[in-house]
């Protein structure tokens, strides 16, 4: 392979490519060409870096530049200074919040540096269109391992000894599920990935198909050789088209290298894979729902048992696992399930993948390690809430999880852990509130989101959130009363016994977490009609502060209803009678951000 | 609107020239000639939407003449000028052809009338035509979706566990899933035709409506939720005039809400067609808007 002096390293998973990070790549190239730099500097796209709040971002090796929002007028310049001058250039690197002085290098921004990579340890630095450069860092060695060197019952043993559990939300050990289906009598038998990805606000398994396929790929063909199956399928969400892309050229490439299909390796071992793109229903990422979708039926839940293992796709023995729990596996086998135990906590082994989303400063995806605190994750590696606002909660586990309060902010992060605080780990989703997050409409809001999503296949989760909602959804409109608390408990409660799937059983979570550690804003909506976040509409009201506001029209210009006016460089005024709550003067008030709130609703 | 042409053909001077003036006065273009046969050469020559004949003409006779202007043009419109206005006269000329008749003498207003009521049928001629030619289409359009529909039944095998990936394809050729397709699906699959709804209803992909030509989706996903993307979809409902899950009237836009687009950094979100469009204040909605 060609050697090059310099490499750019150019995101281009989801987010900075609505970004436009592909222009900025054709940019870069066509100025290294420009610039007479080709056999020096080459650029590689890669898959989702991570830092995805300051995308269009780059990384330039071996020197570890990283350069954060780009623009592609800049590109010229760039190529120019660094490239061929040799002056890494300041104005497009990273400068923490609240902060001056900017910072060169990635492994020095505290994003990064908290980070273990496992599973993204290719992110960002191969492109995942290339196989050749996924096996350029060991891809496929543990594949050829586990073919020529080790039997199905070694490679399951290896994985127990992992400790690895399910990573697509129940948590369940893997090893010990492969060991079931492989049991299974039956010649037929078939492995699912599980990509449904249905959490609003998650996107690991999203990058981690965009990143590196491959690693899927292998993962699941070791596991295919665990269980003894012949053909596998990968269920994709239909939003994810970069996603089913990147998966179709991965399978391709590696059937042409012989790494799938008819005799894997020479070793006489055959496994199929397919790609299924899902229709978009949160219930089919639950797994007999899902086998249900890959079969062209209605993606509704089935009983259990029969378990899959025993009767799953077309009535055989079927495994299935989350995109990310594949991934792991190459390494597992490639560096020993005791080196895999040894990362994590007592009950939780290895790293986990979480985006980090909401009122936080640095969002993206973070990898790191089991037992990391809530605490380095929001604040180091997230660098704290957004403008400097107060912190309120996580929420973890998407609609089937909770959320956990600040007084938990030094939890270790793992499955046990989070379960008891009354979350769970679900996915790996992880949203920060902050003071203006109003935690009666974040429990109505999943409540909505589930209702729509339920199959409607069972009576309790139907009826269970559609009672919810209304309770809620009176409370946020100021008509709550009191013997609503106990209705949600006892509604929460009926349908955790009742429901068929675990969308119903875990559906209330939100509701009891949000009782549990914030009764006292259900309390002021129901007792004193007050929402201290100023969020649920009936319950609040603009007002313009004369003292603070300058007069600078931004305002008088957003408001859709012309219900604020005034002259410039004068205090405005605000017609009540004009308002509809739209919030569109808060957004764009400058004095909010520097001076408290100009405008504010009380 | 284009010229209307009347020819008028009659021996007798003053008829010939009464005609003409009344009817270029309604704005018509008027020829005229003193004999059938002088009639049909200028007929020849040109395109008349209507004649007036005069029944009884020196040599060839009104009715032989309609005759003859037939064969020049099967859509002239032929009126018949009759001195004995008897029903025997007329029921011959509209045997022979003649749409109408006007007995001599005849007021300006009858002439008017008659020509009138000659243009209204032109008129329903042509648009039942029209109406024939959409049918046509129609059912050649349909054929062709079929045959799309066929091609695409093919690339799965017509295997029923693809159902789902079928309609998915069906969909982006045809930006919805219309209902004579469905049928045809499940007629060739030989699967309930209710099994197919049933899918097309389940899953939050497919449209059982026709959708417009950009489509808005705006994310409520928890990230985007939590950063306001509610005020940017109630926005959209008033810049738009419609409601999350409609489509505006002109069918320029349909506007609805998903959960997560797997692109919670840039919350909040609005998809727009392909293009994302993140980091959303509501103030900037209408200048977006303006993009399509
Ligand atoms: C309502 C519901 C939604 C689910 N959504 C997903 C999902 O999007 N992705 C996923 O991997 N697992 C999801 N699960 C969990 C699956 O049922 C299953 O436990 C998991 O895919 C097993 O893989 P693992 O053992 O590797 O975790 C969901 C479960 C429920 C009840
Ligand atoms: S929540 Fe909107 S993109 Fe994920």
């Amino acid at each position: 392979m060609k050697q090059y002096r310099t490499h750019c390293l150019v995101c281009t998973g989801t987010g900075c490519v609505s970004n436009h990070a592909f222009d900025i790549k054709t940019a870069l190239e066509s100025e290294i060409i420009k610039q007479g730099l080709k056999d020096e500097v080459t650029v590689i796209a890669t898959g989702c870096n991570g830092f995805c709040e300051r995308g269009p971002v780059m990384v330039v090796q071996p020197e570890n530049i990283f350069y954060q929002e780009l623009k592609e007028k800049d590109i010229p310049f760039l190529v120019e200074e660094h490239f061929l001058k040799g002056r890494p250039v300041e104005k497009m690197m990273y400068v923490p919040p609240k902060e001056e002085a900017v910072i060169p290098k990635m492994s020095d921004i505290e994003f990064f540096k908290h980070q273990l990579l496992v599973v993204l340890r290719n992110r960002g630095r191969i492109d995942p269109e290339k196989i050749d450069e996924y096996i350029g860092y060991d891809g496929y060695r543990a594949l050829g391992k586990a073919l020529t060197e080790m039997k199905p019952e070694q490679i399951i043993e290896e994985v127990k000894t992992a400790g690895l559990r399910g990573r697509g939300g129940a948590g369940f050990p893997t090893g010990i599920k492969w060991g079931f289906c492989e049991q299974a009598e039956e010649d037929t038998k078939y492995l699912i990935c599980n990509a449904d990805e249905g959490d609003p606000g998650a996107f690991m398994d999203r990058s981690i198909l965009e990143a590196d396929p491959h690693a899927v790929l292998e993962g699941m063909v070791i596991g295919a050789k665990a269980i003894g199956a012949q053909e596998g399928f990968i269920y994709v969400r239909d939003e994810y088209p970069l996603a089913l892309r990147r998966i179709n050229i991965a399978i391709e490439q590696a059937t042409e290298y012989g790494l799938l299909g008819e005799n894997i390796l020479g070793s006489g071992f055959n496994f199929k894979l397919n790609v299924v793109r899902g229709g978009g229903a949160f219930v089919c990422g639950e797994e007999t729902a899902l086998i249900a979708s890959i079969e062209g039926e209605v993606g509704r839940p089935k009983p259990r048992p029969p378990y899959p293992a025993q009767k799953g796709l077309w009535g055989k023995p079927t495994n299935n696992n989350n995109v990310e729990t594949w991934a792991n596996v190459p390494q597992i086998i490639l560096r020993g399930g005791g080196w895999f135990a040894s990362l994590g906590t007592k009950e939780s082994k290895g790293t986990k993948v979480f985006s980090l989303v909401g009122k936080v400063n640095n969002t993206g995806l973070v990898e790191v390690p089991m037992g990391t605190t809530l605490r380095t994750i929001v604040f180091d590696i997230g660098g704290g809430v957004l403008k400097g606002k107060k912190f309120k909660a996580v929420q973890s586990g998407g609609p089937s999880g909770g959320c956990v309060p600040e007084s938990l902010i030094d939890l270790p992060v793992d499955f046990e852990k989070l379960t008891e605080a009354g979350a769970i780990m679900g996915s790996g989703g992880l949203i920060v509130m902050d003071e203006d997050t109003c935690m009666v409409d974040v429990a109505k809001y999943f409540v909505e989101f589930l209702e729509e999503e339920s199959c409607g296949k069972c009576n309790p989760c139907r009826e269970g959130l559609k009672r919810l909602k209304e309770v809620l959804t009176l409370i946020t409109q100021g008509k709550g009363e009191a013997k609503h608390l106990e209705m949600l408990d006892d509604i929460a409660l009926l349908m955790k016994e009742a429901s068929l799937c675990a969308l119903g059983a875990t559906a209330p979570n939100p509701v009891l977490t949000t009782l549990k550690y914030f009764r006292e804003e259900y309390e002021e909506h129901i007792f004193q009609r007050r929402c201290r976040a100023k969020v649920c509409k009936d319950l609040i009201m603009y007002r313009i502060i004369a003292e603070k506001c300058t007069g600078c029209q931004r305002c008088v210009k957003a408001c859709p209803t012309e219900a604020i006016t005034g002259p410039r460089s004068q205090p405005h005024n605000l017609e009540e009678s004009k308002c509809i709550k739209c919030g569109a003067c808060y957004e764009v008030c400058k004095f909010d951000a520097i001076a408290g709130d100009a405008i504010y609703i009380e | 609107m284009e010229e209307i042409k009347i020819l008028v053909i009659d021996d007798e001077r003053g008829i010939r020239e009464g005609c003409r003036r009344i009817l270029e006065s309604e704005n018509y273009q008027v020829a005229v000639a003193e004999t059938g046969e002088k009639g049909i050469e200028v007929a020849q020559t040109d395109k008349f939407a209507m004649a007036l004949i005069d029944l009884k003409l020196p040599g060839m006779d009104g009715l032989a003449v309609i005759n003859e202007l037939r064969k020049i043009d099967s859509e002239i419109v032929p009126i018949i000028i009759t001195g004995y206005g008897t029903v025997e006269t007329a029921v011959e000329a509209m045997k022979a052809g003649a749409f109408d008749f006007v007995a001599k003498p005849f007021t300006p207003n009858e002439i008017i009338n008659v020509v009138d009521k000659g243009l209204i049928q032109i008129k329903e001629r042509q648009e039942g035509l029209e109406l024939k030619q959409e049918k046509r289409e129609r059912a050649v359009d349909e054929l062709n979706s079929l045959s799309i529909v066929d091609e695409i039944l093919a690339r799965y095998n017509y295997n029923a566990a693809s159902l789902i990936a079928i309609l998915q394809d069906i969909q982006k050729q045809f930006n919805y899933l219309p209902q004579n397709l469905l049928r045809h699906v499940a007629l060739t699959m030989n699967i309930p035709l209710t099994r197919v709804y049933s899918i097309s209803t389940f899953y939050s992909a497919f449209s059982l409506k026709p959708r417009g030509e950009h489509l808005i989706d705006v994310c409520l996903g928890t990230a985007c939720h939590v950063r306001g993307g509610m005020n940017i979809m109630e926005r959209l409902e008033r810049e738009l005039g419609i409601k999350n899950g409609e489509t505006t009237y002109d069918e320029k836009f349909s506007l609805k809400s998903v959960r997560c687009v797997g692109c919670c950094g840039l919350a909040p979100v609005v998809v727009i067609d392909d293009e994302f469009h993140g980091k959303l204040v509501q103030d900037k909605v209408p200048k977006i808007l303006a993009k399509y």
